[in-house]
């Protein structure tokens, strides 16, 4: 195991001991309820992506996030939708001859999970939920220099993965949640795999007409653990100021890394997002 | 109490970005060597066609930088390495200056300007930055100088380039129309092609490009065609020559090979620079930037442009004492009236 999967192993361990040790004496029942949810906070956006530069890049927006769960008794289906565009910047602020290097990012991406109940603990009313989820993620970079020079790169991967939810309520109010979330991708495909220097892909069309970037998607092919390692987190606190209206504070990390090319290239990527908002129930 | 975990859990989670990202370069002059060179040799497509072993430069070069080597010397160093690769689509841009190949066109050379214009042509009022135009002296033939193929608005076609349909339109009952590319150092292809489907007769394919696409110094993409369709407002399809030279470069030598698959065009001159490129832009840790080409470019026929250049139907090539007769142009004139 590597060093970073050593890492994030630890780091998801001390998670669940975490929301484990946030006690509570209520016993836990599901009703069938939907939330939906929207949030709105601060998203920061880290990519190293070989293909465009040695450096990395970073930057912030203010995102837009919705969320819609159903919980149905020992069941939890979610959908969820986000969507930033931002401009990232490396650590050199300063070119020669003061032409700069930026990178246009679009974000957005579509998650649908189901989850079953696995196992309640009464005493700490807390329970556990497992199962899939499906995704569409699009993180593309319009990489300039000079204001317009400038190459496309970016991930468009569509996945099947697991989803592990941890949910605690508390005693003070039933309606009052605390969750944790991880999920990891398993299967995907990438739909901008084998791009080589931002330029081409591995098949083109023999036809310059039709060699534009949204037919570069010709190089479609799967990605396994092996090339396209994914997770994301997610812990967030619901609170209820009446029976339907209340807010949440969410947390949410994301990180992945796949090889873009061979050995040679690779992408990573990491978000961090801080997000408050509303969450309607019903 | 659950409010100190969750603090806790946020400011860990924050801190998780850096064992991530931990690898960035460093900026030491061996580390802006290294990735300069890995660079080159993954993505500069012109290794093969040039005849240039770059393992071998990168070698000798690296001997030259060390931990404590300066700008001065790093930039030194790349400089000699550009100028052994003889390609004007490579260059480094550093405070020090601009890095890019020294003798990428002939010094003394006469054949790259209109010689004693006011001798052959008189100039009409349709004109603008990028493009002149007249009448050749005595002769029911129109006159065309492009002088550059750049784009004043970055990246985009530049409206200016549509003159040339006024310019037809005024020239729609000469014999013939010379165009003369002898100076151009190129710029926007997307501005070569509005100049050229003005002349074009019909849908051809006139160029050929193939892309780097893998490290390997023949890991090459399939030739990928490109064709030109008539466009504009006037079609002018009678007898046409294009005047290049070896100062004809990039968008220009575009421009050449697209005027050079149509029956009516005549190439007269000099055989041009050599250079298409597709060049891309690149960074180092030091905020140094360089471009270098990732494509050949080729004819319709196959024959590569870069390195070696378009040869012209007709060559000739004025002597460096002429000052008074352009042969090439004459040469122009008689290609047109026989």
């Amino acid at each position: 195991m590597s060093k970073i999967s050593r890492k994030i192993t630890w780091l998801i361990i001390f998670n669940i001991f975490l929301c484990l040790n946030i006690f509570s004496q209520d016993s836990l029942t599901f009703k069938t309820l939907h939330y939906v949810a929207f949030q709105t906070g601060y998203s920061r956006h880290i990519v190293k992506d070989d293909i465009i530069s040695p450096l990395v890049y970073r930057g912030s927006q203010i995102p837009v996030s919705f969320n819609y769960q159903f919980f149905s008794g020992n069941s939890i289906q979610s959908i969820s939708l986000f969507f930033d565009n931002l401009n990232l910047t490396s650590s050199i602020t300063i070119h020669s001859p003061a032409e700069a290097f930026y990178t246009i990012n679009y974000n957005a991406f579509i998650n649908y999970s189901y989850c079953l109940k696995l196992y309640s603990f009464s005493r700490w009313n807390i329970s556990v939920f497992a199962g899939g989820e499906i995704k569409s993620l699009l993180n593309l970079r319009d990489h300039y220099y000079n204001n317009y020079t400038h190459y496309n790169t970016g991930e468009f991967v569509s996945d099947l993965g697991f989803s592990f939810l941890i949910i605690k309520r508390f005693a003070s109010s039933q309606n009052d949640l605390l969750s944790f979330r991880y999920s990891m991708s398993i299967v995907a495909y990438d739909m901008l795999n084998y791009l080589y220097n931002a330029n081409v892909a591995k098949k083109m069309s023999t036809d310059a007409g039709q060699n534009t970037f949204i037919n570069l998607i010709k190089a479609v092919r799967p990605v396994t653990i092996n090339n396209y390692f994914e997770f994301q987190t997610e812990i967030s606190y619901t609170k209820f100021i009446n029976k339907f209206i209340g807010f949440e504070l969410k947390q949410y990390f994301q990180y992945y890394n796949e090889k873009k090319f061979d050995e040679l290239l690779y992408t990573k990527y990491v978000n961090n997002q801080y997000l408050v908002g509303l969450i309607i129930k019903f | 109490m659950r409010v100190i975990w969750l603090l806790i859990f946020v400011v860990i989670t924050q801190g998780c970005e850096k064992i991530y990202f931990k690898n960035e370069p460093d900026n030491s002059p061996v580390t802006n060597f290294e990735i300069f060179t890995k660079d080159f040799d993954r993505n500069y497509s012109q290794f093969v066609i040039r005849q240039i072993n770059w393992d071998s430069i990168s070698n000798i070069y690296r001997l030259k930088i060390n931990l404590n080597s300066s700008n001065q010397d790093l930039f030194n160093v790349f400089n000699e390495m550009i100028q052994l690769l003889k390609d004007g689509h490579v260059n480094l841009y550093s405070p020090i200056g601009v890095a890019s190949y020294n003798n990428l066109f002939p010094t003394n050379y006469r054949g790259n300007q209109l010689i004693n214009a006011n001798k052959y042509i008189s100039f009409s009022s349709l004109y603008n930055s990028a493009i002149e135009s007249g009448t050749v002296n005595s002769y029911n033939i129109g006159y065309i100088q492009v002088n550059t193929f750049y784009s004043s608005e970055f990246g985009n076609a530049d409206p200016r380039y549509n003159l040339i349909d006024n310019i037809l339109q005024q020239n729609k009952d000469k014999d013939g129309i010379i165009i003369d590319v002898r100076g151009n150092g190129g710029g926007n292809g997307d501005n070569a092609l509005t100049i050229a489907s003005r002349f074009a007769d019909k849908r051809r394919l006139y160029y050929k490009q193939k892309y780097k696409n893998g490290p390997g110094k023949n890991d090459f993409s399939d030739w990928v065609n490109f064709y030109l369709d008539p466009q504009g407002e006037v079609q002018f399809t009678k007898p046409v020559v294009v005047l290049m030279s070896r100062c004809t470069f990039s968008a220009a030598e575009i421009f050449v090979s697209a005027m050079r698959v149509f029956p009516n065009v005549t190439l007269v001159g000099d055989t041009t620079t050599g250079g298409i490129g597709n060049p891309v832009y690149r960074e180092l840790p030091n905020g140094w930037s360089y471009r270098l080409s990732t494509s050949i470019g080729a004819l319709a026929d196959g024959s590569i442009i870069d390195g070696k250049g378009i040869v012209p139907d007709v060559t000739i090539i004025p002597l460096k004492t002429d000052t008074t007769t352009d042969i090439m142009l004459e040469k122009a004139i008689g290609v047109i009236m026989k």
